[in-house]
């Protein structure tokens, strides 16, 4: 029987075909998702770079290729193709069956007409719709993408405005580097660092992508603020009262070691006093024995009278009450007193041992360990205290991170008494608060206390962002005769002709001028006071109360 | 006989028969098709059509008997298939009907009466006559060409659908062209009168029927075939949009098998060892015209049975692509 003819050549023609159509195809749909991803862009939902578009496009076209060039093609459905391409009346398709009388003379026909076909002749690369969408749609993406981001059909001021915020956005791109994605820090971080700096990285890429208004950057600026601020200061309020509890523990560390040396009634303190001290506390003790001695003497002459006195039978009944109850009334005096003269003298006795306990104490005050603990629990409650206090922590991070290593390093070395082990890791948890709360400060330390990632966000300059929107009535300079402050007037009444968006409500921080130097939580109340009498008169629209009275909330806050 | 002496004597019979027969080509050739693949045609046309002049040449190019029979009214089935007589000798004697012929003409065969028609068409299908008990067998090659007058409706029997079913082709003749009208006037007028010679045997025509049988057809071609028949059913799945407005009955499944015989003989004559689905396109219309029975909307929009077939054709040709998407 005839060989069936060979069809090598057209599979491998119609994979190569099939992975330009499927190229093509993934590369519509990449395409179509970049399209998409470029109005989100557009739209600020989700940004999209350039790089991104175009590995998505090519992705698909990839993926597409690799689908057509690895799809199955049976041999009776690419007989039954050529067949219809080539117009070979199903002789091809009737050759592959194998059956029939004439089964030869079809194969040799089947044969003879596909010698005279080209593979390429039946499967041409056509550029066909597929192609013509995929490249309709990378060119829609591309276009929505530039135009998102193009600052060709700005105004100059806007182009201006865009390029600040870019700059700005580098910085903040800095600030984030620097404090949230360093890699000794990195797996450190707390669950609520991780929601500042996913906000932080948004808000830079807002800044950068300059899809914001400078009125939104500062708003968002204040929010990022504040709850940096916040954070620092949990932080710090953690890392102090790890500190604490650290330091009940070395108390107890000392007093166990003082308990071991059969000095029990010897406090850690006393242990600590020098001669002259333990001198003067046996001189104030012998006085306060001597005073409460006096004290009880002069108690049991008065109970001596009045035991003489009851002893009278013409006492009257109410005069015998009385006596008795000043009777019970010292009773219990002398002995409260009793017990303050024994703690006395039982503390003359432990300052007389303290002596013999400071040498104890001092082996272990002495060790070098110690004092180095007590040099760095020291400094992390001064960078603790400065960060609750909402200033800047005074140590850097490079500082903080030195110290954390040593912290580590020490509470390997020591490896004895488990009240001291107790105090380190108190130590180092204070350090890691103290390292978040380090962080926290990095990234917004707040309006006009440090200067900032954002220049406009509160920095004591003449900068005049908070100005320059346009949208309020703004004065630059002072108003003659209208002092040295600078009035932003919010009218409860629109205008005669003014646009209907008179003014924008801006929840930026404050500006500090140079021109007024009164704290505002001063002015606020009168401020407050006029603004409600405002509502009450009904100078303020009804749908714009709920706005100013939280304004005021929220300045009071 | 092997495909290529088929078409040759094909040839040489339409060659001989076209001597005699001015145009009408798709008719002789029809008529060859059912000749070969071992059916009976339907004529419809108009009288004066060269019907007879067409069986009587074809016998004479096979050396075949024929014979003709002018259905009437009255026409009993003895008539046809013949009857058993006393003769001379006192001896009962069958006498064999027109039917026994190798070529048959059966004139307007939807003027007889059904009693007529059915004894005629069960001849048809049998291949042979029972009479009195006694089964005679018909010549071979047989081969039944029925003519119906498409007007004078009246006093016809028409045929059913079960009994159209039968017939392998319906072929409609159409009225010659002016140039073939001239030939057929020069030649009936004038003293030539031309008379075809015997250039095949029924032998070779037996031989012929045999290597229609051996054509090959591939399983996507067959369904294609199927795909025809089947959208010609007004309620099936498959069934054109056409098909389903126009049509009451679709074709039958002898439908289905005379589209592959037919497009067998196509491909043969194509030079082809092989059906291809042009040589179905090419059957469809004369195996499946009279098999499909068109509803009273097909009359009222004047839809014929052809037209539906295009459009079935059409739609499953629509159906039909390339199993390689490149």
């Amino acid at each position: 029987m005839q060989a069936l003819p060979p069809l090598k050549p057209f599979n491998r023609r119609v994979r190569l075909v099939r992975s330009w159509r499927g190229l093509a195809i993934g590369a519509t749909v990449g395409a179509a998702i970049g399209t998409g991803w470029a109005v989100l862009d557009w739209f600020n939902v989700f940004y999209a770079e350039p790089i991104g578009i175009a590995a998505v496009i090519g992705g698909g076209a990839i993926v597409g290729a690799i689908w057509g060039a690895l799809g199955k093609i049976s041999e009776s459905a690419l007989a039954q193709s050529i067949d219809r391409r080539a117009g070979l009346e199903d002789r091809l398709s009737s050759a592959q069956t194998g059956q029939g009388a004439y089964q030869d003379q079809i194969a040799e026909d089947a044969e003879a007409r596909l010698a005279a076909l080209r593979p390429a002749q039946l499967y041409p690369l056509r550029f066909g719709r597929w192609q013509g969408g995929a490249i309709a749609l990378s060119v829609v993406a591309a276009s929505i993408f530039l135009l998102g981001n193009t600052p060709l059909l700005l105004l100059e001021q806007a182009k201006q405005t865009q390029a600040e915020l870019k700059k700005e956005g580098q910085k903040v791109q800095r600030v984030i580097k620097e404090n949230l994605e360093d890699p000794r820090e990195k797996q450190s971080l707390t669950e609520a660092e991780k929601r500042l700096a996913d906000e932080m990285r948004r808000y830079q890429k807002d800044l950068e992508r300059a899809r914001m208004s400078k009125e939104e950057s500062l708003q968002k600026a204040e929010e990022l603020t504040k709850k940096a601020d916040d954070l620092m200061k949990q932080n710090a309020q953690a890392s102090l009262k790890s500190l604490e509890t650290g330091q009940s523990q070395l108390e107890k560390a000392e007093q166990d070691k003082l308990n071991q040396a059969n000095l029990g009634m010897v406090t850690p303190s006393m242990a600590k006093m020098s001669d002259a001290e333990r001198k003067q506390a046996l001189a104030k003790n012998k006085a306060e024995q001597k005073e409460l001695e006096r004290q009880l003497a002069e108690i049991e002459k008065r109970m001596a009278e009045i035991q003489k006195q009851l002893k009278n039978p013409n006492l009257s009944k109410a005069e015998r009450d009385a006596l008795e109850k000043e009777r019970q009334a010292l009773e219990s005096q002398k002995k409260a007193l009793d017990k303050q003269l024994k703690d006395a003298k039982d503390q003359e006795q432990a300052i007389q041992l303290s002596k013999e306990a400071q040498d104890i104490f001092k082996k272990m005050t002495e060790d070098p360990i110690y004092k180095e603990m007590q040099e760095l629990a020291k400094q992390m409650k001064q960078n603790a205290e400065a960060a609750q206090a909402g200033k800047k922590p005074p140590m850097t991070k490079e500082e903080r991170l030195a110290l954390q290593k040593r912290l580590e390093e020490l509470a390997n070395q020591l490896k004895d008494p488990k009240a001291m082990q107790e105090y380190l890791k108190a130590m180092l948890a204070a350090m890691k608060a103290g390292g978040a709360m380090g962080r926290c400060a990095g990234l917004f330390p707040g309006p006009g206390r440090l200067p900032l990632p954002i220049p406009w966000a509160g920095a004591p300059s003449q900068d005049q962002w908070m100005g320059d929107t346009g949208m309020i009535n703004k004065f630059d300079k002072g108003v003659a005769g209208g002092g040295k402050t600078t009035p932003t007037i919010v009218s409860g009444e629109k205008r005669e002709g003014a646009p209907d968006q008179a003014y924008v409500e801006i929840k930026a921080p404050a500006q500090i001028g140079n021109r007024s130097s009164v704290p505002y939580i001063k002015v606020l109340p009168s401020y407050r006071r006029k603004a409600e009498a405002a509502m009450r008169h009904d100078e303020i629209p009804k749908e714009h109360e709920k706005r100013v009275k939280e304004y005021f909330k929220g300045l009071g806050q | 006989m092997n495909p290529e002496t088929f078409r040759q004597t094909f040839e040489r019979i339409r060659t001989e028969v076209q001597k005699t027969i001015v145009g009408q080509h798709d008719v002789v050739e029809g008529v060859l098709i059912g000749l070969a693949a071992n059916g009976h045609v339907l004529l419809e046309g108009m009288p004066g059509l060269g019907k007879t002049l067409l069986v009587r040449s074809l016998a004479q190019a096979l050396h075949l008997s024929y014979s003709r029979i002018q259905f009437t009214p009255d026409m009993m089935p003895a008539d046809v298939t013949g009857t058993n007589v006393l003769n001379q000798d006192r001896a009962v004697e069958f006498r064999r009907g027109p039917i026994f012929a190798n070529i048959v003409l059966a004139d307007e065969i939807n003027r007889a009466t059904p009693k007529t028609q059915s004894a005629m068409l069960e001849a048809m299908q049998e291949r042979g006559v029972t009479v009195g008990g006694q089964r005679y067998e018909l010549a071979e090659p047989f081969l039944v060409m029925a003519t119906q007058n498409p007007v004078e409706q009246e006093g016809t029997y028409p045929l059913p659908e079960a009994q159209l079913d039968r017939f392998f082709f319906k072929l409609i003749v159409p009225y010659p062209s002016k140039a073939d009208l001239a030939d057929i006037v020069m030649r009936t007028t004038g003293g030539e009168n031309p008379v075809a010679q015997t250039v095949a045997t029924s032998e070779e025509v037996l031989a012929m029927r045999a290597v229609v049988r051996d054509v090959t057809i591939a399983p996507n071609v067959l369904d294609y075939a199927l795909s025809l028949v089947v959208a010609t059913h007004p309620e099936g799945p498959d069934s054109a949009l056409f098909a389903g407005r126009y049509c009451r009955y679709g074709a039958s499944p002898r439908g289905a098998q005379s589209l592959v015989t037919a497009g067998k003989v196509h491909a043969l004559l194509a030079g082809r060892f092989n059906v291809a689905k042009e040589d179905l396109k090419k059957a469809m219309k004369p195996v499946l015209r009279h098999r499909i029975l068109l509803n009273f909307e097909a009359d009222a929009d004047g839809v014929t049975a052809d037209r539906v077939l295009d459009e079935v054709a059409s739609f499953v040709d629509s159906r039909d692509r390339d199993p390689i998407r490149a």
